[in-house]
């Protein structure tokens, strides 16, 4: 039977699906009875769930300009 | 972008087609930034991501398909980031893995024989928008993903932020799975435990770099 501190090293790997069946199973049996380490997976996936909805910021039109038209003397210099 | 789109798309650019040169860099220039920002830094991140877009156009019509566009772009941005680092004769450090980030949360959170020694309280937001609409945890949140060491600065953009699977982010770095494991481990650790923190106290503590 796993630690609670080999669950919180597996969690990541666990949250990601980026683990073996067996061990997949072996967390899952621990986290049916550890409500501590339920609520540290909890709160592990809700900040990768946040950090998956930060704001990101988007070119303006001006600096989208500014861009192409470097691109296109770039690409106009190949000919 | 479904590959035949993306197949599609690629020819019109290929064409020099000029709402194709835009969707591509209103698509991929700030994700590029901040690629290079985690890398190289602040500093340089504009210049290197206007090298980067000459090598993507100059490369384009060699761009053998293999990956998705987005990922071979990233990587060539990935590269001018690590080349301009060995001109500044510095290198991107996978030593900043090996920064002792799990050490603290573990001999705080865990005895000796692996079991919790101070549990977690109950946070007050239960879901991501909750915890994106407190201004001053977004603020938190910010700061601590500046404040990490570039190569764990990298895997968490790559990997929570424009979400590439992991062979992905291996090919965008030319690091191995295992690197980017533990990379990813200690960044959403520290990402975890200041949370964490601010949800106890109110308080937003950012480990130095």
């Amino acid at each position: 039977m796993r630690s609670c501190r080999e669950i919180a090293e597996l969690a990541n790997q666990y949250i990601d699906n980026d683990i073996s069946f067996k061990g997949k199973w072996g967390m899952r049996l621990h986290l049916l009875t550890c409500y501590h380490c339920r609520r540290y997976v909890r709160g592990l996936r809700l900040v990768v769930k946040a950090l998956g909805g930060l704001p990101q910021p988007t070119v303006d039109e001006d600096k989208l300009d500014q861009i192409v038209a470097h691109l296109r003397s770039h690409t106009q210099k190949e000919k | 972008m479904l590959k035949h789109e993306e197949a599609n798309f690629i020819d019109q650019l290929l064409r020099k087609e000029e709402s194709a040169y835009r969707l591509l860099v209103a698509k991929n220039h700030y994700s590029m930034i901040s690629l290079a920002c985690a890398i190289i830094g602040d500093a340089y991140a504009d210049e290197v991501v206007q090298e980067a877009w000459v090598s993507v156009i100059r490369a384009l019509p060699s761009f053998e398909r293999r990956s998705s566009l987005k990922t071979w772009i990233m990587r060539i941005v990935s590269n001018e980031a690590k080349s301009r680092l060995r001109k500044e004769s510095r290198k991107f450090s996978l030593e900043d893995w090996d920064d002792g980030t799990m050490d603290d949360f573990d001999k705080q959170r865990f005895d000796s024989a692996g079991m919790w020694l101070s549990p977690l309280r109950p946070w007050h937001h239960d879901t991501p928008e909750e915890l994106l609409e407190e201004a001053e945890l977004l603020e938190c949140i910010k700061k601590i993903l500046d404040n990490l060491p570039s190569a764990q600065k990298a895997v968490i953009f790559l990997r929570d932020i424009e979400t590439h699977t992991l062979d992905e982010i291996c090919n965008i770095l030319d690091i191995t799975e295992s690197n980017v494991r533990v990379l990813l481990h200690r960044a959403r650790q520290r990402l975890f435990a200041t949370v964490n923190q601010y949800q106890e106290t109110g308080e937003c503590v950012v480990a130095g770099k």
